[in-house]
């Protein structure tokens, strides 16, 4: 079953998924970045031409932020911003140990350090290749570092229950089972209405009914699911997963 | 479409990750994807290269740009299989090629070409729906509502630019290898013209031939699998296939059951007598207060029904009237301070800039501030502070370093070892006597002690053996061993402090004791071998 994701056991026997993000989403990040050193390089080699310092010491200046922009800029937001420069912060994913745990120096010097490789021949033509074979979408900084660079997760938001009597469950059901019942209360408003009647058709074992019968039964079965009271419902429980934008 | 042999999870994702995982899906794939690719794209390029005038060959491979989103439809083809468990070979698909182009082909070949970047997500109403006219553009619309062909059409633009920096990339390491050793450049090869007649003049489409060759059913892939994560939103693909599983294990655990007809008789009339569960289930739903005393929201475990009789409800009681106490509802009112703008800060703000700013920028040519002597002295004095913040931070380890051999001459010696007292003066003067008659008294253990103290003692104070605080018998044996071997102790006094020492270890953990013969020569030779060492 193809998933995208990686599931990391911890010793406490908790899986954590870890989604790897792909070339387009970090070349986005890349280049929000680049614009950004970009800007920020202009403004600052402006103020530094505007102080008046003598021609030597200008080309010094210019060339010291130069160095800082193109090596301490990845480097240090990395290691003091949850492994996010702003350009990731912005597109959504973050670099992580491929343990999952938060990267260091040793991790953000290295997978930036290699950088100089992963641009070769021109503009990281090796770095996107690498990227492109690799199954967790590593290029060679990461591969070295042994980091990631993830998806950050993002926040689970409340919805609401179509309201309903709780009504307990005629039969045990698996986790998964449970979940798809919420999944299809939670997502009936944007299912076409024949559709709607087919799953609930397709849960005539479970409701004993066809049709909207089977679908106003299950709306029960949620509200007793996710413990909502007869009067005011509470927001679902997190157990929706995330859906698309 | 068999959803219960679909291949990837069909949970709704975001689309870039949907269009991530059509990378994993092309790998599984690989090999007969990019085979039936380059077999037509390789072919198209090969009969491209021989048949263009030598004056076009800049351009040539636009052709092959143009007609990529019909060799885009043999990945689809592949894939769209794959994806519920079918495996095809690259003869079949390149054999069903052609019959896969009959719909839209001219759209996308003609007006759609140059301005439909997202059509990857469109391909496949075409191809695998079979849709045409009003029907085809209303699934179009659908499927690219809520955002999804923005994503598909970006992914369009990313790729396009991914191909671009491959090409780049080719060159320029053509260029690396193919310039003048003195001299190596990656740009030898980015110019427009080439003599004519030389095989540069064929960059431009090989280049194309391979970013495109490794870029196009990436692409593919990608949109791909924003369709399918499209349509399982927008049909409950997940909600369909858990469905199915639970109708499949209802019915098999029904039909296990209906071997045992009796049984299930049975089990059919207990079920009827027992009340239905609708009865219990609304009137303890609206009788839960909805909030505690402190205002907090009751997370009412008791909103399901208590199925298991008057037992669970007293314990789902108890659970609810625990999580309702202070205990469990906690919040506390912290009061910070926090700096608030004074008349001053507000006054400066407007003030205009300082004297020294203006003179700074008031010319261009600068005052010529000694900028390298300014630098140079509070580079040096941070040098100099380091080094200090170094010294000092590392002192102890420094200290230890500078230590001398002299400083400490004479340890002084353990007080207590064993949870024994071996200063010399808590003994008594004369000690065989009062071992002995401890021992006439019966109080043998106090006696064999007092004999084991007073020898650690003479070794520590009177032989100088280094004998720590936490050393065991054993610890204390090996030290004067060491000592008899260095020469400093005798080794008759050694030989009895062994002996002494397995008498006393039998005695105070194993219970064993030596008889009275024994014990009294033990005393007699004590005052030769360690008593007499003053």
């Amino acid at each position: 079953m193809l998933d995208g994701r990686l599931h990391l056991q911890t010793p406490e026997g908790i899986t954590l998924p870890l989604t790897p993000a792909g070339p387009p989403k970090r070349a986005l990040a890349w280049l929000v970045d680049f614009l950004l050193r970009l800007m920020a390089g202009g403004i600052l080699l402006l103020l530094i031409s505007l102080v008046g310092f003598s021609g030597e010491v200008r080309t010094g200046l210019w060339l010291l932020l130069l160095f800082l922009l193109l090596w301490a800029y990845p480097v240090l937001f990395e290691v003091y911003g949850a492994g996010m420069t702003p350009g990731k912060r912005l597109v959504g994913v973050q670099v992580v140990r491929d343990n999952g745990l938060p990267i260091g120096w040793r991790e953000g010097l290295l997978r930036n350090l290699l950088r100089a490789a992963d641009f070769l021949p021109m503009w990281y033509g090796l770095g996107l290749l690498t990227m492109l074979a690799d199954p967790q979408f590593r290029r060679l900084g990461d591969l070295l570092a042994g980091t990631l660079v993830v998806y950050r997760p993002q926040k689970l938001k409340e919805r609401r229950l179509p309201e309903g009597t709780p009504r307990d469950l005629p039969f045990p059901l698996k986790p998964e089972e449970q979940h798809a019942i919420l999944d299809l209360v939670e997502r009936a408003p944007r299912l076409p209405p024949a559709r709607l009647l087919e799953l609930a058709n397709l849960a005539q074992p479970l409701t004993g009914r066809a049709g909207n019968a089977s679908l106003e039964r299950l709306r029960d079965y949620a509200a007793g699911l996710a413990g909502q009271q007869a009067a005011a419902p509470p927001p679902s429980t997190g157990t929706i997963s995330d859906t698309a934008r | 479409m068999n959803l219960d042999q679909l291949q990837i999870d069909a949970r709704p994702r975001p689309y870039w990750q949907a269009i991530d995982l059509g990378m994993a899906l092309l790998r599984r794939h690989a090999r007969t994807v990019y085979l039936s690719w380059w077999a037509i794209w390789a072919t198209l390029a090969g009969l491209l290269a021989l048949l263009t005038p030598q004056d076009w060959l800049m351009w040539n491979w636009l052709v092959l740009w143009w007609l990529r989103p019909l060799i885009e439809r043999s990945t689809i083809f592949i894939l769209s299989r794959a994806v519920f468990n079918e495996e095809v070979g690259v003869r079949d698909t390149l054999r069903a090629w052609p019959a896969q182009l009959r719909l839209g082909w001219l759209r996308t070949l003609t007006w759609w070409r140059p301005i439909v970047i997202g059509r990857g997500l469109w391909q496949p109403v075409w191809q695998l729906e079979g849709a045409r006219g009003q029907f085809a553009s209303q699934r179009r619309r659908v499927l690219g509502a809520r955002g999804a062909y923005g994503s598909a059409a970006w992914y369009g633009v990313i790729c396009a630019h991914f191909e671009f920096v491959l090409q780049f990339a080719l060159i320029s390491l053509l260029g690396i290898f193919l310039s003048d050793p003195d001299s190596i450049t990656p740009f030898l090869l980015l110019q427009d013209e080439f003599a004519p007649g030389s095989w540069e003049n064929h960059l431009p489409l090989f280049t194309y031939l391979l970013s495109g060759g490794i870029m196009g059913p990436i692409y593919t892939a990608g949109c791909f699998t924003l369709y399918l994560n499209r349509r399982a939103e927008l049909e409950g693909w997940d909600i369909e296939i858990t469905l199915r599983k639970l109708a499949h294990r209802r019915s098999s655990q029904l039909l296990a059951s209906g071997k045992a007809a009796a049984t299930l008789l049975l089990a059919c009339l207990c079920w009827l007598a027992l009340p239905a569960p609708e009865a219990q289930a609304a009137p303890d739903c609206s009788q839960l207060p909805k909030t505690n005393k402190y205002g907090m929201p009751v997370r009412a475990t008791a909103s399901r029904p208590a199925s298991q009789g008057s037992a669970q409800t007293a314990i789902r009681a108890d659970i609810d009237r625990l999580a309702a106490g202070p205990e469990f509802s906690v919040w506390e009112c912290r009061e910070t301070w926090q700096a608030k703008k004074t008349v001053e800060d507000k006054e400066r703000e407007a003030d205009p800039p300082p004297k020294w700013l203006q003179d700074l920028f008031g010319d261009f040519d600068g005052p010529n501030l000694p900028v390298a002597e300014i630098l140079k002295v509070t580079f040096i004095t941070l040098l100099v502070l380091l080094v200090a913040w170094l010294l000092f931070r590392n002192r102890a380890l420094l200290g230890r370093l500078l230590e001398t051999r002299d400083k400490d001459p004479q340890p002084t010696p353990a007080h207590e070892i064993c949870g024994l007292d071996i200063r010399p003066e808590s003994l008594p003067d004369d000690v065989p006597s009062s071992v002995l008659r401890l021992w006439r008294d019966g109080q043998r253990r106090a006696a064999l002690a007092l004999l084991y103290r007073a020898s650690l003692s003479r070794l520590a104070h009177a032989q100088q053996l280094e004998l720590a605080a936490g050393f065991t018998e054993g610890d204390c044996l090996a030290v004067a061993r060491q000592a008899q071997q260095r020469g400093t102790l005798r080794a008759a006094t050694l030989e009895f402090f062994t002996e002494l020492t397995r008498h006393w270890q039998a005695a105070a953990y194993a219970d064993r004791w030596l008889d009275d013969e024994r014990f009294s020569s033990l005393c007699r030779s004590w005052r030769a071998s360690i008593g007499d060492e003053r």
